[in-house]
């Protein structure tokens, strides 16, 4: 009877005591406020646990969530104490120092990164470098035969214009030898008296020293005289023509044919004497051109005379 | 040197007292132990610079205000929040030794990238 009324009284008393109790964990809830140092510690955590901390540093990050429990078990013992503070603080700063080392390694990748560029960079710098370098040496090669091939060159052209210099002295001295020569013949045909007109240097030499009377046959002191005129004519170098002239006397043709013989007679004395054959011709011109009265002994023998004719210039004496 | 031959006078002291405060039958006490590493990581956080950087400088001082505070709690009731405070203190230390040295890394890092972009200039005519 006792036990049904005991039943009885606990199943009318049941909605009192389940509100009682529910007031009871809502009044225990309300007094239980979770410390800021905790929720830190919480978000932190959430935080690093979602991001590359997770992948990088998982050991530590597993050493920060041990703090972090026992922050979260002292918050169940002690709820709001100094103690659940101090702890979820250590948590929190737990899970930063793990942050700071996430970024940490991080970096050091960064810093690898950087290390294996700047060693491809510098390995290619390098390739490149020498392709330069050995680019350099060819072109330094090149050069250096150019050089040589220059230097080759030059000397050539250093001997060939000693070799020009010393023709030059040669003609120079050569062509001052030829002025001497000229000057020297100049000075032997004025030393045999020549005289000048249009036709050039006339040499007069007389009938009487040169050939007996109507004799064509050089006298021997003719000889010495011509051998002075062959080396005067030589040294000149020039054409000549040997005129022979005779005086009125006798027959125009005997006359004409004397003294193309005289002529003739002193050409070949001449050409003998070394006086180049081709540069002088002969001609008998008889009584023509007297130089003097022919009425008189005297003027007569000057008629009687050979004229050598020396040209102005190169050019053959008609 | 040993570990310990390294402590402040002051850490010295701490451990001193809280060996001879406590009554845990000859175990090592555990304010000697947390004065230790505490201390170890401030000075290891000094050591790496933590003064020098902003971020670092902030938690080291915060670590060797929270030593100090620590040393102040010297009755036998005061242990366990010493010892807590040295946790506390352990830990701004280490989070500024993790923080000097991330700034230290990452001036590297940008001195080594620096170096590699002024040697990309080099090779790109």
């Amino acid at each position: 009877m006792k036990k049904t009324a005991s039943a009885s009284w606990m199943r009318s008393m049941r909605p009192a005591l389940i509100g009682m109790l529910g007031a009871a964990l809502v009044v225990t809830a309300c007094a239980t406020v979770t410390p800021v140092e905790l929720i830190n510690a919480r978000t932190a955590y959430a935080r690093a646990s979602t991001g590359p901390a997770a992948q990088l540093k998982p050991a530590e990050l597993h050493k920060a969530k041990g703090a972090l429990d026992a922050a979260e078990a002292s918050f169940v013992e002690e709820k709001g104490s100094q103690k659940t503070i101090d702890l979820a603080y250590i948590a929190e700063r737990n899970v930063e120092v793990v942050e700071s080392q996430t970024r940490s390694a991080q970096t050091a990748q960064t810093l690898e990164a950087a290390k294996r560029t700047y060693d491809d960079k510098q390995r290619a710098l390098a390739k490149n470098t020498r392709a330069v370098l050995a680019d350099t040496r060819v072109q330094l090669t090149e050069a250096r035969k150019g050089q040589a091939q220059e230097a080759q060159q030059l000397g050539a052209e250093q001997a060939a214009r000693a070799e020009a210099n010393t023709k030059a002295a040669a003609s120079e001295a050569k062509a001052a030898a030829s002025d001497l020569r000229a000057n020297e013949a100049n000075d032997a045909l004025a030393k045999l008296a020549a005289k000048e007109d249009a036709r050039g240097q006339i040499i007069t030499l007389s009938g009487g020293v040169l050939f007996r009377s109507n004799e064509a046959d050089l006298l021997p002191a003719a000889q010495t005289k011509l051998d002075d005129v062959a080396a005067a004519l030589i040294s000149r170098g020039r054409p000549v023509v040997v005129e022979g002239y005779t005086d009125s006397k006798g027959s125009q043709s005997r006359n004409r044919d004397l003294s193309q013989q005289r002529a003739d007679s002193v050409r070949s004395y001449l050409v003998l004497r070394g006086f180049p054959a081709e540069k002088i011709i002969a001609k008998g011109m008889g009584p023509d051109r007297p130089v003097a009265d022919n009425t008189s002994a005297e003027g007569r023998a000057n008629n009687r005379r050979v004229e050598i004719v020396v040209a102005k210039s190169d050019l053959p004496l008609k | 040197m040993r570990r310990w031959m390294l402590l402040s006078p002051t850490t010295l002291i701490l451990c001193a007292g809280a060996c001879a405060s406590t009554n845990n039958g000859g175990g090592t006490p555990i304010t000697s132990v947390g004065a230790e590493n505490s201390a170890g990581a401030i000075r290891a956080a000094e050591e790496v610079g933590a003064a020098h950087s902003p971020q670092a400088s902030l938690y080291l001082q915060l670590a060797k205000e929270q030593f100090d505070h620590a040393r102040r709690l010297t009755s036998p009731d005061d242990l366990p929040a010493a010892a807590l405070m040295l946790r506390r203190a352990e830990a701004d230390a280490n989070l500024a030794l993790a923080l000097a040295r991330e700034n230290t890394e990452k001036v590297e890092a940008q001195a080594a990238v620096d170096k590699a972009n002024m040697l990309n200039d080099a090779v790109v005519p």
